[in-house]
């Protein structure tokens, strides 16, 4: 991508420039949340929305997802620990990265992680998509787990939701949990930009 | 993104079409572990793309950002169905949702939310 006011280009993945008069700025990434539009507007009623009105006539890569091409100008480094298109959720922690195959995320529902030290939850937030939390909470480390379509945690028995990461019922109630930032990338996507990284799966 | 100084970033899902617009060189040995959960490499955790390495294939704005859009709100988008993916951002209690179909469309979305200027990008 490019910014309209120094034309430099810029990563996606890492949000750093690598072209251009900016080059060697890195942006701040942000959490965000993918998840069903049912369930964000429950969790947030007053959410803005982009409307439809927007969105071209057909999804110009509808047959990219399908296919099994990687990459536009073809393949440049292999990894077989998992297949190129599949997705994975990715995180750096003091800038070592770590990517968690998105298929585990969503059969486990919950997966309790530590990570250079940082102890991290995923928490699937749809059948194709997950949030990561840190679940360090007042000094206390929590461990989470499924319970039917809720998701609980060990140590108190609080009851929390996944979109939000707060706690909607228990000792906890009303707390959030810090979100990570995340990524959700194709695999072979992932691993070209950081081809010693870790993989959950 | 009103000015550099302000250029404050969501990263939001990234399709992997930008390891599609570049080329990265060099090959790096993995180590395996099929049947490990945690599956550690060998390479560098970061190979950063060299200047040199990039092609362009599209001419700028070939694929149009939107900029400040309108948005509507939950009750005025009946056209949306709740089982869309959607992007969510929430900063300093301001909600957006991005649908999916809208981001494959436009793949980057510029706007203030909650103080910030941000750009989602897919």
């Amino acid at each position: 991508m490019y910014d309209h006011e120094t034309s430099s280009l810029w990563s996606h993945l890492t949000g750093t420039a690598i072209q251009g008069p900016l080059s060697g700025s890195q942006l701040t990434v942000l959490p965000a949340t993918q998840t069903r539009w049912g369930a964000w507007k429950t969790a947030y009623p007053a959410t803005r929305v982009l409307p439809h009105d927007y969105a071209g006539q057909r999804d110009e890569y509808a047959r990219y997802y399908a296919g099994g091409d990687a990459g536009i100008l073809g393949r440049k480094r292999a990894d077989s620990r998992l297949p190129p298109k599949d997705l994975v959720i990715g995180v750096r922690v003091m800038d070592l990265p770590k990517a968690y195959w998105l298929d585990s995320v969503v059969n486990a529902k919950v997966i309790n992680d530590t990570f250079e030290n940082l102890p991290l939850v995923l928490l699937a937030t749809s059948d194709e998509s997950a949030s990561v939390y840190e679940r360090n909470l007042n000094g206390q480390t929590l461990t989470f787990e499924a319970v039917g379509s809720t998701v609980h945690d060990h140590e108190t028995g609080s009851t929390w939701e996944p979109v939000t990461g707060k706690a909607i019922a228990g000792p906890l109630a009303g707390q959030s949990l810090t979100p990570v930032p995340a990524t959700t990338s194709f695999w072979f996507g992932w691993f070209d930009f950081f081809p010693g990284t870790a993989l959950y799966k | 993104m009103s000015s550099r100084r302000s250029l404050l970033w969501v990263m939001v899902a990234t399709v992997a079409l930008v390891a599609g617009l570049v080329a990265v060189a060099g090959r790096h040995s993995i180590a395996r572990n099929p049947t490990g959960a945690v599956v550690e490499s060998g390479g560098p955790s970061f190979d950063a793309i060299r200047s040199d390495e990039i092609q362009s294939i599209l001419p700028q704005d070939a694929i149009p950002a939107l900029i400040k859009p309108a948005y509507l709100s939950a009750s005025q988008a009946s056209d949306i169905y709740d089982q869309e993916e959607v992007i969510g951002v929430v900063i300093n209690g301001d909600a957006r949702a991005y649908p999916l179909s809208t981001l494959s469309a436009h793949e980057i979305v510029d706007d203030d939310v909650g103080g910030r200027s941000i750009a989602v990008t897919w």
